[in-house]
């Protein structure tokens, strides 16, 4: 029985390499996972086989809240990886990590008009900070005596409440170039959403820059959608190409949007990763001025950029098959695994030995 | 990596890997350095992979009709002349549901009409159907 189990799993089992090497056992059979059974082909039905797929190989699942999910353990661990991977490349071309609030005063998406006009319609609102009893029903409501002066906005993207902060500071050249980054979860509220590929809440890390030149942000702009470019093809395995962005599809609030795509096996195109130059639309809206070395004031020169929970999407779709799963042993959580094939206690016990030895 | 009490015997483990679903019997002598080299030919691997199906994905076109023929039927990156201006951009949207994904950094100047508008255009753009 048991050697006929073990043969099964050696066909089933999903594995890939040296760092982190698991040895297969009963306990943890389940938390290693393998080639999905019964999974609908590639070829019959696409997105169906990667909605079967995310799930099969637990890495998420749809959550009670319409179009958010739960990032499963397995899922979340390769994100760890390619945030450790993102991060040390941000770390090694000068940017810090900085936090900045979930909510933003809705008064502030009024001051840049093309931003606001671009997020509108996907906003979630804060209205109230209070529940109480109602008496009548007894039932759990809003309390109306709890509404909020102003709203508050869940951010869909940070820029605003960035740049308000960035006035202060902000006075002359010294303080610039600020180059910080923060890992945040963002939500816009999508109809139509997707594990990893399109959700209502997702995880990303978003990078903003103020810099004393036209030219120094730019470059900067450059800088980063050079930086996604060798994490998608060095660590995820996924080839790329660079452009610009047209202005339909340009970031609401950027002069100019650089973007990298990857073509998925189902031949559409996911974008994988921008970089914006900002021009000084934000210093403008928040009226962040500096003076420069001959004293002069001028508005500060912005970027920003992003990668997000959606890479996971692309990774699956790039390069799995119909048997599920297959991930670039860079970013697998788990790398090899070790089956023993036995009959009896005593011969598992041999062989587990010599495994701990190889691992 | 699958070990059994013959490999114990033989001092050998087998491999299979997961990209090309190959499977071999190797010694276990120096099995590090050999996964080692092996998972680095995985990722190459994989990446090449991917690489090589993108470009036998990627076509050029000429004409609207062959256009949406490809974006149709075939689906990948289609390089088309784009006379630049967000009307045509739109037109081709709603009638193909094909963007622009971007215009490349690096491509090289090339005077061409647009697929749609027949206006001239200095360089081809990357239409596709997005995620």
């Amino acid at each position: 029985m048991n050697l006929l189990f073990c043969y099964i799993l050696l066909f089933i089992i999903y594995f890939c390499s040296s760092c982190d090497i698991k040895i297969f056992n009963k306990n943890n059979a389940k938390i290693i996972p393998y080639m999905a059974k019964n999974l609908t082909k590639r070829q019959e039905n696409y997105s169906q086989w990667y909605n079967e797929l995310v799930v099969k190989a637990d890495l998420a699942e749809n959550s009670a809240v319409r179009g958010c999910m739960v990032i499963k353990p397995y899922g979340y661990s390769i994100w760890e990886k390619m945030q450790a991977a993102i991060d040390k490349m941000f770390k090694d071309t000068g940017h810090s990590n900085a936090y900045f609030p979930l909510f933003i005063p809705k008064s502030f998406f009024s001051k840049e008009a093309s931003h606001v006009d671009g997020f509108a319609k996907e906003c979630a609102v804060v209205t109230h900070y209070r529940l109480k009893n109602d008496e009548k029903t007894n039932k759990i409501i809003v309390d109306p005596d709890a509404k909020l002066e102003e709203e508050l906005i869940v951010r869909p993207t940070s820029e605003t409440i960035i740049w308000n902060t960035y006035k202060n500071w902000i006075q002359s050249y010294r303080d610039l170039p600020i180059l910080v980054n923060q890992w945040a979860n963002v939500v816009r509220w999508e109809m139509r959403t997707r594990l990893f590929l399109r959700t209502a809440e997702f995880l990303w890390q978003e990078g903003h820059t103020a810099h004393a030149t036209r030219q120094e942000a730019i470059e900067e702009t450059e800088q980063m959608i050079n930086v996604y470019t060798d994490f998608a093809e060095n660590w995820m395995g996924v080839p790329v190409i660079q452009g610009f962005k047209s202005e339909n599809e340009r970031f609401a609030g950027a002069l100019e949007t650089y973007a990298i795509e990857a073509l998925m096996q189902d031949g559409k195109a996911l974008q994988a990763g921008t970089s914006h130059f900002l021009g000084q639309n934000f210093a403008k809206a928040f009226d962040v001025k500096f003076t420069d070395q001959n004293g002069k004031q001028d508005f500060v020169w912005a970027t920003s950029w992003g990668v997000s929970t959606r890479l996971i999407g692309a990774l699956i779709m790039a390069h799995s098959d119909d048997n599920g799963l297959v991930l670039p042993p860079k970013l697998a959580p788990i790398q090899v695994v070790i089956v023993p094939i036995y009959k009896g206690q005593d011969q598992l016990d041999k062989l587990n030995e010599k495994a701990n030895i190889i691992k | 990596m699958a070990m059994g009490p013959r490999d114990l015997e033989n001092n050998t483990i087998e491999i299979a890997r997961r990209d090309t679903l190959q499977k071999e019997i190797i010694s276990q002598e120096g099995i590090e350095n050999y996964i080692d080299a092996l998972l680095k030919d995985i990722q190459s691997n994989i990446y090449q992979k991917a690489l090589k199906f993108r470009e036998e994905n990627t076509f050029k076109v000429d004409t609207y009709e062959e256009f949406k023929d490809i974006v149709e039927n075939k689906g990948g990156f289609v390089l088309a002349h784009w006379d630049g201006t967000a009307e045509t951009e739109q037109k081709i949207k709603e009638e193909t549901k094909a963007t622009i994904r971007v215009i490349p950094l690096n491509a090289p100047n090339e005077e061409g009409k647009c697929i749609y508008s027949g206006k001239p255009s200095n360089r081809r753009v990357i239409f596709a159907k997005a995620y």
